[in-house]
């Protein structure tokens, strides 16, 4: 518990305020003893009265000391803070954000692309955010690895189970 | 490691063999398993049949999709796969079937028409087509399509269980009024469109206010809720109920088909018992974009008349009570027009507009 | 005399290999993080038209029988439920992997699923009727009372974050309200936005949550050269002292497995979480559970199994579905022109003689291939982090978008993997995501459905004696897991330990 607590709690509490008002647009038979909006305001409800609790809990266990500061670097200036945060990331936050920036771009580039294409290069990007290297070997052996791979998706997905994958900029029809 | 490597080479191996051999059954439908693509399209001819070939008409080249907007496995879907697999006989060429699921069915017609119109991609059209219109949950309609043809109607059922004691549809009407005087209500089993079945039968009896139409999670759960006698009544189409009819457990008090079913010939139906406007029934059609090339259209309709008429299609659909009807495009559109006002009055009759 | 000849006909040497080759396929559908036993039965559906009956149905329950077995073996290994059945065997399996002992969890999840499964093939061949007749007692309300006593278990998979569980298992039964409300056919908090209305699907959730966030973690871990997950796995084949240890386990599991199949509003899903639940509240050790103990995968295998035989006795008897799996087999006989239900047993014993053979002999073939090929598929784990951890992403997301070919389902994988590694960075855990996500729409539907059945009439959840019985077990969870969260932290220097 701490302060990150406090503010998920509040911001959870915000959006359960802002769904709640959303259930009045639901539409609903005019004499109907259950209607679309019933059941979501009760877990609304409940979810709101929860998450007051965790802000509460979370102010609560927060030790003092690190409040006081929290609250002095809040005055002090928050860019300093913010500032501090966003060079203070670890390399395995640098990581994981990089692994999510790869993964949407992953996401935008599949239909257009091509799955030959996008999931050989979100193989050959993830191994190198995972394990940088510069070795031509190194990196010939992964480009027969992301191919192999891809090779494989094809054969069980796209000939075992007819999933239409994406041929993209290279027809499928001439590989076979 | 290399003797890990070669294991983990033998499993693979196995993996695909597997889907190898799974793969060959993909596609009944075209003669030759589950090559498609460019080598399929140069010979059309090796399914037996003869494809209904216009000389100058470069179509089909290449496979079709198919957009099932219900789940794979569903009755739905089984009656399409297997209606296309004659289709695709008829053609010559394969037709991939695409289950996209969601939004009671607007969503994969939402997809069908985003697709080109080339004939490449068809659709399957529900009653949902008109009641999600109706509601304004989207603006596509069945005019947005070119209909190739309408090939099944399933005719709704009021069903009792047998213990209830009701031999007629007054019976009921009866029990009905009688549970309202009491201050008590009868409860129908519904799911779905046959709500709107329910609502506009109801209506029609002038017992609207002495029933509750009670929701449940599928077709198969209405079963279930009228042999427990959670129910009093559920309306359903005769697939899922054959099973308890013929043993004796349930009974059907009356068909809102235009005319009595073949399986059951002493059953009245609603327009008989003086409600004759009490006739709905859920649809299959096979369609297309409507800017799809009219000699495409045309050719499609051929086929899928004689897909119709294959008398192997004709036994399947009787083994397996999918009502097979055929409608031409013409007809089919001229029913849609009839039906969509009687939707919309029931809609609002049951308050969801 | 019947069942012998179903077992002759199982025997012959096409139905055979089709059977060994059924259950092969299903282990591997299975495996795979996406694709699951219903899509595996789904899509070879239109290869059984050619096939004669029995043959078919003896392909498509083998594929059954392995496909609910395979999510188990990456939900162990990878902390990737092949499928949602399996989510509830990662919560201890996963732990075991970590500590060194895989191979004993696999061997506990092989021999427990065929323990479960031929235990429910028990119930299925002998006390069909008795079964289908208590099935039919249950209706909305008594659906809305075992939903709910379902969602109690939030309180046993929470851990130490109580109000953190709570709340993530609310979350989850709000996302589950998004998309279409299928009682009155509109939409809800969609926004106008046309792709929300497909709502947040189960499957591509799960994958997201368990698979995607996990790689998210190793991927903050990072590696180092010639890294792998796991050393080594160990042993596979079970140790006689821990099936010993586990009987009881796999007796009560595998009834409750049975009993959950053959409640057509319910499935395995479902099942693997209560059987979990129980065999943790009934333990006398429940606080190590979440750290890897056997009983925590043998729970949720025997019981998922269990559910392949519960399932189908609905489905022969009523001609009801126990579950979305045997909803395509019906599809599937009725393809045959055989029309499932009461009179199948009068008209066409055959059939069902060779459904039974089939069951009780796919199991064996699921023990034998499962403890050889989980050997060999195992050695997964030990392929390099750099390779395994991209082809493992790579998967989850090809596997969310296969089933419609829908970039939607991928990207709701994605947003459900980040989301969860997020959380679980604040303490949330995230099993009672999924538990929310998978019994939520059951929740509802049966809830609004009693009420309108009602009248509004808010008695009704207590008419029935099964209603009140679910309820009060409910409510008594709920409360020794406040007493008990209450003493920890009046002990832990009077901190609210939520």
């Amino acid at each position: 518990m701490s302060k990150k607590d406090t503010i998920f709690g509040a911001l959870l509490f915000l959006i359960c305020l802002l769904l709640l008002n959303e259930t009045r647009n639901f539409y609903s038979p005019p004499d109907t003893a259950a209607g679309p909006a019933l059941w979501p305001r009760i877990i609304l409800g409940l979810l709101a009265a929860l998450s007051l609790a965790l802000m509460y809990a979370g102010y609560k266990n927060t030790p003092k000391k690190q409040q006081e500061s929290q609250a002095a670097g809040a005055a002090a200036g928050s860019r300093d803070s913010l500032a501090k945060r966003l060079f203070g990331l670890t390399p395995g936050n640098k990581r994981v954000l990089a692994a999510m920036f790869a993964t949407m771009v992953f996401l935008l580039l599949f239909q257009p692309l091509g799955f030959i294409i996008s999931i050989t290069a979100y193989f050959l990007v993830v191994t190198y955010i995972l394990e940088p290297t510069k070795k031509p070997k190194q990196i010939g052996l992964r480009i027969i690895q992301a191919l192999a791979l891809t090779a494989f998706i094809y054969m069980v997905f796209g000939k075992g189970l007819s999933v239409r994958l994406p041929a993209g900029i290279i027809p499928v029809t001439w590989l076979l | 490691m290399r003797k890990e490597f070669i294991k983990i080479l033998t499993v693979s191996m196995i993996i695909l063999l597997c889907f190898s051999l799974a793969g060959c059954g993909q596609s009944p439908s075209s003669s030759q398993g589950a090559a498609s693509g460019s080598k399929e399209a140069v010979n059309p001819g090796n399914s037996g049949a003869e494809p209904a070939q216009t000389p100058a008409l470069d179509y089909p080249k290449g496979s079709i999709t198919a957009i099932c907007p219900w789940t794979a496995g569903g009755s739905s879907d089984i009656t399409f796969r297997s209606y296309l697999s004659y289709v695709s006989k008829e053609i010559g060429t394969d037709i991939n079937v695409l289950n996209v699921t969601g939004g009671d069915g607007s969503i994969g017609v939402n997809q069908a028409l985003g697709m080109p119109a080339d004939g490449y991609t068809m659709a399957m059209l529900n009653y949902d087509i008109l009641s999600n219109e109706i509601k304004g949950i989207t603006e596509d309609s069945y005019k947005d399509f070119a209909i190739i043809n309408l090939f099944t109607l399933q005719g709704v059922n009021l069903v009792v269980n047998s213990e209830s004691g009701w031999e007629t549809f007054e019976d009921f009407r009866q029990a009905a009024l009688a549970a309202k005087a009491a201050g008590k209500t009868l409860q129908i089993g519904v799911n779905g469109f046959w709500l709107h079945a329910a609502g506009m039968m109801a209506d029609a009896a002038g017992i609207k206010d002495c029933v509750v139409f009670v929701p449940s999670n599928g077709s198969s759960e209405l079963m279930t809720e009228l042999l427990g006698k959670h129910c009093d009544a559920v309306t359903t189409s005769l697939t899922v109920a054959l099973p308890h009819l013929e043993s004796g457990a349930m009974k059907i008090l009356g068909t809102m088909a235009e005319e009595r079913m073949p399986e059951f010939p002493d059953i009245p139906t609603f327009k008989e018992m003086g409600y004759p406007n009490v006739i709905i029934a859920g649809f299959r059609i096979l369609a297309v974009h409507k800017d799809t090339p009219p000699e495409i259209v045309a050719y499609l309709r051929e086929a899928g008349k004689k897909a119709f008429d294959n008398p192997e299609f004709q036994k399947w659909a009787g083994d397996a009570k999918a009502d097979p009807v055929y409608m031409d495009a013409e007809e089919t559109v001229k029913y849609l027009e009839n039906l969509s006002p009687t939707v919309k009055q029931t809609m609002s009759n049951l308050g969801l507009i | 005399m019947g069942f012998l000849d179903g077992l002759l006909m199982v025997f012959q040497l096409h139905n055979l290999v089709l059977l060994v080759l059924g259950v092969i396929l299903g282990i591997i559908v299975g495996a795979i993080p996406g694709l699951t036993a219903t899509l595996a039965i789904s899509l070879l559906l239109p290869f059984t038209f050619s096939l004669e009956a029995s043959t078919a149905l003896i392909m498509l329950i083998g594929i059954y029988v392995g496909g609910i077995y395979g999510g188990s073996i990456t939900a162990i290994l990878l902390r990737t439920p092949g499928t949602p059945a399996a989510a509830a065997t990662s919560l201890d399996g996963y732990p075991l992997m970590q500590k060194g002992e895989g191979g004993r969890a696999l061997g506990i999840a092989t021999s427990a699923s065929f323990f479960g499964g031929q235990i429910s093939c028990i119930f299925l061949i002998f006390l069909s009727p008795f079964i289908s007749n208590f099935a039919i007692k249950f209706s909305s309300a008594e659906y809305f009372a075992l939903a709910i006593f379902g969602l109690t278990i939030i309180f046993s998979v929470s851990g130490k974050y109580l109000l953190k569980g709570v709340i993530a298992g609310l979350i989850g039964l709000v996302i589950n309200t998004v998309g279409f409300d299928v009682i009155v056919a509109y939409p809800r908090f969609t926004f106008g936005i046309r792709s929300l209305m497909i709502g947040f699907p189960l499957l591509p959730a799960i994958i997201g949550l368990f698979a995607l966030s996990e790689l998210l973690r190793l991927f903050e871990a990072g590696v180092s050269n010639d890294d792998t997950i796991h050393d080594n796995v160990g042993r596979i084949l079970p140790r006689w002292s821990d099936l010993f240890h586990l009987k009881w386990v796999f007796l009560k599991s595998s009834l409750i497995g049975t009993f959950i199949g053959a409640l057509p509003g319910a499935g395995a899903n479902i099942a693997s979480f209560v059987a979990y639940s129980e065999c943790k509240r009934t333990s006398k050790t429940p606080e190590l559970f979440g750290k890897g103990i056997i009983d925590g995968v043998a729970a949720p295998e025997a019981a998922n199994n269990a559910v392949t035989g519960g399932a189908l006795i609905p489905m022969l008897t009523l001609g009801v579905p126990g579950d979305a799996v045997t909803a395509v087999l019906l599809g599937a006989l009725t393809i045959q022109g055989l029309q499932p239900g009461p009179l199948l047993f009068r008209d066409n014993p055959g059939i069902i003689n060779s459904i039974f053979a089939s069951a009780i002999v796919g199991n064996f073939v699921m023990l034998f291939i499962g403890l050889f090929l989980a050997k060999a598929i195992a050695k997964i784990a030990i392929m390099k982090k750099t390779t395994l951890i991209p082809i493992i992403a790579i998967f989850s997301m090809i596997g969310a978008y296969a089933a419609e070919s829908s970039l939607a389902h991928m990207k709701i994988a994605v947003i459900f993997g980040i989301g969860g590694y997020v959380l679980e960075q604040m303490d949330f855990p995230l099993a009672p995501i999924a538990l929310s996500i998978v019994l939520g729409s059951l929740a509802e539907n049966s809830f609004r459905a009693a009420l309108i059945r009602s009248s509004g009439d808010w008695r009704i959840f207590f008419h029935s004696a099964i209603s009140i019985a679910f309820l009060a077990i409910a409510a008594g969870s709920v409360f020794f897991a406040l007493r008990n969260q209450y003493k920890a932290s009046k002990q832990s220097s009077g901190g609210v330990g939520l």
